[in-house]
């Protein structure tokens, strides 16, 4: 179990270093030069004196790779820079840890309402194949996946915010404003998990253990909640952390909606302000939990089913 | 009717239902002058924020524009634009994940860890991202949805060269002094594009549905172009006493993610659970 974990880790490094190449190209990519961006938007007049000097001073005339280490070497030591938008001038990071909460806070809310739903109506539909529940299951799922979270979002909050007044209309504080913003999300999430639970469980319910299982008259809920559940939720662990990723790029659109104080809305908002140094911090961070979580879920998956770790 | 619809859902009809609401968009985007009773541009104020009646059958938006004109005129962006965004990602990724998996050794393995390492961002980050250095627009932000679309097309059309690579009609066009270029075009991605079919169906719905959430952020098209996403940002802010603003707009773009679905679902599904190797 530790060797496999240890294995998936040292593999994971070529993918980290990828990444942060990808996020330290951002502000060399841009056209134009680095320098005179980055003093412009600190409102300084770019005089040749005043770029050659801040050139000097940023390190910018090293060659690329030396910058790129140096930068890398920075950002392990927790330094990711300063933001470069007006109001800010703040350090990158903490500026980003703060806002990375936020968007894990509704992420994994919505990744737990998609499980939560997905589970009894998933084994439901498998079980009563044919019944109402499967067929509005099977209607369900394919308007919630083409439903994007950009139109559902205000419909919700039209709906029980604006008419209804149950709920407040955005911000983050209490359970009561993390509702509608996780609802969101987690409807569309949610379409692929029942979906992903209902075929685990039709597979697991055909398999000979079950038959096994019901010639030793066993009660019919411990078959289906003991025998067949446990080998239908392989398929949801790897598409919950494949869903992960989706949540987050789905974060995005819902946190903008719902002034949610995210990662994706303060990568919008940087994008906006051409704040590269918080771009380049939000982007890392939103793919290093990206990776992370999908290792975990690799992790989780050898635990659940070991033969995976002899597979591989 | 509402058990054809699940019987549509479940089987195979999904190919023909995708099929015609795909082909009623682009019947829809093509004669958008003729069927579009406004200029979708054209502002009455006097009609601003008015309710849906028999002359502007979706009510009028902000601007007295009419809504339903403008959905019209929103199909012609998204299909086409979509549709082109998905081809791109799919010739360049057909085209590399051939390349890499033919030639295999060093440059396969270089290759693969660069699609790696894109496919470890979620997509729409990358994209903004490069939206972020190169500025919004709508060319900018089609560049970017391409630019993270290939790495899945390259990785599944590279799986299918490996096994087609050790085939005998490979061998005989090698013997017979065929180039390199010549057996990529010519033998090998003829066999292995069919699986990439279902893929790019339910690219061309992401990418429709990408775009329209690009715009909605304002880093897509800009106004006052006709746009689903676009409008429904807009409306957004009149949700309230002019729910219309949001509500027509989305189905349109609902409708169109659900066909591609439909259609990729059903492509899918018709060629087997495995993909079929003898297309």
């Amino acid at each position: 179990m530790l060797s496999y974990a240890a294995r998936r880790l040292v593999l994971m490094v070529p993918t980290l270093l990828g990444i942060s190449i990808l996020a330290f190209s951002l502000l060399h990519l841009v056209p134009g030069d680095p320098a005179e961006i980055l003093l412009r938007q600190q409102g300084v007049v770019p005089t040749p004196e005043a770029l050659e000097g801040f050139r000097t001073a940023a390190g910018l005339n090293e060659p690329l790779a030396l910058q790129y280490l140096h930068w890398l070497n920075s950002a392990i030591h927790g330094d990711l820079g300063r933001s470069l938008a007006v109001s800010y001038g703040r350090p990158v990071l903490p500026e980003v840890l703060s806002r990375l909460a936020a968007t894990l806070e509704l992420a994994s809310a919505s990744l737990a309402f998609a499980i939560l739903i997905s589970l009894p109506l998933g084994i439901l539909s498998a079980v009563r194949r044919g019944s109402w529940l499967d067929k509005s299951l099977l209607l369900g799922s394919a308007l919630g996946t083409a439903m994007p979270a950009f139109w559902l979002g205000p419909l919700l909050m039209l709906t029980f915010s604006l008419y209804l007044g149950w709920l407040p209309v955005c911000g983050r504080g209490g359970l009561e404003h993390l509702i509608l913003p996780a609802l969101t999300l987690g409807i569309g999430a949610a379409a692929l998990t029942s979906k992903v639970v209902q075929a685990g469980m039709i597979d697991a319910l055909e398999e000979n253990f079950i038959l096994a299982a019901r010639a030793k008259g066993l009660p019919e809920e411990c078959i289906i909640l003991k025998h067949a559940l446990r080998n239908a939720l392989l398929p949801l662990v790897t598409v919950s952390g494949l869903q992960f990723g989706w949540l987050l790029e789905g974060a995005v659109f819902v946190e903008v909606i719902f002034t949610w104080p995210g990662l994706g809305k303060l990568l919008v908002d940087s994008i906006f302000s051409r704040d590269f140094p918080m771009v380049q911090g939000c982007v890392l961070f939103i793919s290093l939990v990206f990776v992370l979580v999908n290792l975990a879920v690799d992790i989780l998956y050898s635990w659940i089913d070991p033969r995976v770790r002899y597979d591989r | 009717m509402i058990d054809e619809i699940l019987d549509i859902l479940k089987g195979d009809s999904r190919i023909l239902l995708g099929s015609i609401i795909i082909c009623t968009i682009l019947l829809v985007a093509t004669f958008a002058p003729l069927i579009a009773p406004h200029d979708p541009l054209a502002q009455n104020l006097e009609r601003r924020l008015s309710p849906p009646s028999s002359e502007y059958p979706m009510g009028a938006d902000n601007l007295g524009r009419c809504v339903f004109s403008r959905v019209v005129y929103g199909a012609r962006l998204s299909l086409p634009i979509g549709m082109a965004i998905t081809g791109t990602a799919l010739a360049i990724g057909s085209l590399i994940g051939a390349i890499s998996g033919f030639l295999g050794g060093r440059y396969d393995e270089f290759v693969m860890r660069i699609v790696d390492v894109l496919l470890a961002f979620p997509g729409l980050i990358l994209a903004l991202a490069i939206i972020a250095v190169m500025g919004p627009g709508i060319i900018n932000a089609s560049f970017a949805l391409v630019a993270i679309g290939w790495t899945g097309f390259a990785r599944m059309v590279r799986a299918m060269t490996l096994a087609v690579r050790e085939k005998e009609f490979m061998e005989g066009a090698k013997a017979l002094g065929a180039s390199d270029f010549y057996i990529i075009t010519r033998h090998l991605l003829p066999n292995v594009i069919a699986p990439v079919l279902p893929m790019a169906f339910l690219g061309a719905g992401y990418s429709i549905l990408a775009l329209a959430g690009l715009s909605f952020l304002g880093l897509g098209v800009r106004p006052p172009t006709p746009e689903w996403g676009l409008m429904l940002s807009d409306g957004r802010l009149f949700m309230r006493s002019a729910p219309h603003l949001m509500i027509f707009p989305g189905i349109a773009l609902s409708m169109t993610i659900l066909a591609f679905n439909l259609l990729g679902d059903g492509i899918r599904d018709a060629l087997g659970p495995k993909p079929r190797m003898e297309a």
